[in-house]
């Protein structure tokens, strides 16, 4: 069997859903919030300020009395693992047995449901991006790929001095927030395979949580964070080390998943 | 084809779900399950098409060993319970969709299947809005369509006027003298016994080959 079908169900049933329509409300949220503190501050936001906005997070924490939680910044990534939390279990017990065993492979098919993952994650960034990129354009800012530093200082309170430039910033407000979600995303599926999917889920917004008290890079979390960025800010987390981290929880859950997907029973949910 | 299911012992969640169980079952038989609602004939029935994995004993399927030689049997159809399909197509769309995995066969064929259960392939009624009856011969038309050496079907019947049974009757007595391994749970004794070659009483979790009268 063709495990490219098999990938090609996945992109119909998981991927062309209708709740797929609600990323961009959501990343309105963020947008809108930021979109006001960038008139506040006096300045025109660009489509990429408003995107590294969306990923801010916070500073590292010093002390508690300084700690305050970053609920758009959680609403986003918390919002990506709830996209995909229930779709790869449910198809199991759901149209997907007729596939399972028609595809006779499961490490096939858990394989295909990675991809979706990934996929679907593609589609979470990019929708995001496309709200950013609409935000900028109807508040009168330049699409290009650059940040405006008095945006950064001004509006959001990220300290960078110099303008990084498009590579750079692309790196801090595109890819790095991708490899962290899809590095989650990935350590979400595989633990739905061991505990209930909203168990995997809360598990994983604790570690998203945790990474907000801990500024490092095997902290996951701290990947998606432009606060924590050493692009941004001197001294702060390099992005080498978060994205191999990412590549490591990727591997891992992968290979973790694969194998306890081999060896698990396949009963509806009530069993 | 042959299946052997040899000291197989199934325990979930501390549950004996089956126990012990050794059966041997051939092509070109009908075998049908009988017992009651969470006796284990569901089960059973996962156990061969390996969904779900012994904790003790084995299942071989042409002397290969399920789980460990193959993940599951090479040519399988099978109706678990309630059919699930994808709510935005229709019949003959997921039927399509299903067949593009294998490419056995080609859209002539499922429409034939679909008029054999008594489905019309020309339907552009979404499957969200299919009624019971229709969901059912939709699924029988999944598990039969590209004529696989096991067939596996949980209460065939449900929601079948009479006759839809009469049709799905005759389907499987088909399905047989094709060469086809049935295996068959059904809470209606009348056709359990019309179909079956052999019966087998399956009852917390044992199972036992009951004389056919």
């Amino acid at each position: 069997m063709n495990w490219l079908k098999l990938l090609r169900y996945d992109i119909r049933s998981g991927l062309l859903r209708w709740r797929y329509l609600a990323v961009p409300l959501l990343f309105c949220i963020p947008c809108f919030y930021n979109w006001i503190q960038i008139q506040n501050a006096g300045c025109v936001g660009t489509w990429m300020d408003y995107l590294v906005g969306c990923f801010k997070g916070i500073l590292p924490v010093a002390s508690m009395a300084d700690f305050e939680f970053p609920i758009l910044w959680f609403l986003v990534m918390a919002g990506c693992l709830f996209l995909n939390l229930d779709y790869p279990l449910n198809d199991l017990t759901d149209a997907g047995q007729q596939i399972i065993v028609r595809c006779r492979n499961k490490k096939a098919w858990f394989l295909s449901k990675c991809v979706w993952s990934l996929l679907s994650t593609t589609v979470y960034v990019i929708l995001g991006s496309v709200t950013a990129f609409a935000f900028a354009v109807f508040s009168g800012g330049s699409t290009d790929l650059n940040i405006t530093c008095d945006v950064m200082q001004k509006a959001l309170g990220i300290f960078c001095l110099t303008n990084p430039g498009a590579a750079q910033t692309l790196l801090v407000g595109v890819i790095l927030p991708y490899f962290t979600l899809a590095a989650v995303n990935m350590l979400q599926l595989a633990l739905s395979l061991v505990v209930k999917p909203i168990i995997s889920f809360l598990t994983c917004v604790c570690l998203l949580v945790a990474s907000l008290f801990y500024s490092s890079p095997y902290f996951i979390g701290n990947g998606a964070m432009a606060a924590r960025s050493g692009i941004l800010i001197d001294g702060l987390l390099d992005p080498l080390p978060i994205a191999l981290a990412c590549a490591g929880i990727m591997i891992l859950s992968i290979a973790i998943g694969m194998i306890r997907f081999n060896r698990m029973d396949h009963l509806r949910w009530e069993e | 084809m042959k299946i052997v299911v040899k000291d197989a012992t199934k325990v979930i969640k501390g549950a004996t779900i089956l126990k012990n169980v050794n059966i041997e079952l051939e092509s070109g038989r009908v075998y049908g399950l009988q017992g009651p609602n969470g006796g284990g004939k569901t089960m059973l029935m996962r156990l061969v098409c390996g969904l779900i994995r012994p904790t003790e004993g084995e299942v071989f399927i042409d002397d290969k060993r399920l789980g460990k030689d193959m993940d599951f049997p090479p040519s399988l159809g099978l109706l678990l319970e309630n059919p699930a399909f994808l709510p935005g197509y229709t019949g003959m769309k997921n039927l399509q969709m299903l067949a593009q995995l294998q490419n056995r066969i080609g859209v002539e064929q499922i429409r034939q299947t679909l008029l054999e259960v008594g489905l019309d392939p020309d339907d552009t009624r979404k499957y969200r809005k299919f009624s019971l009856g229709m969901k059912q011969r939709l699924g029988i038309a999944a598990a039969i369509m590209e004529m696989p050496d096991l067939i596996l079907l949980d209460e065939p019947t449900n929601a079948l006027d009479e006759a839809g049974v009469e049709q799905i009757c005759q389907l499987i007595r088909r399905e047989r003298n094709r060469g086809a391994l049935v295996i068959l749970a059904c809470h209606d004794a009348a056709v359990l016994e019309r179909l079956s070659d052999d019966i087998f009483t399956v009852c917390d979790g044992r199972v036992e080959r009951k004389a056919i009268t």
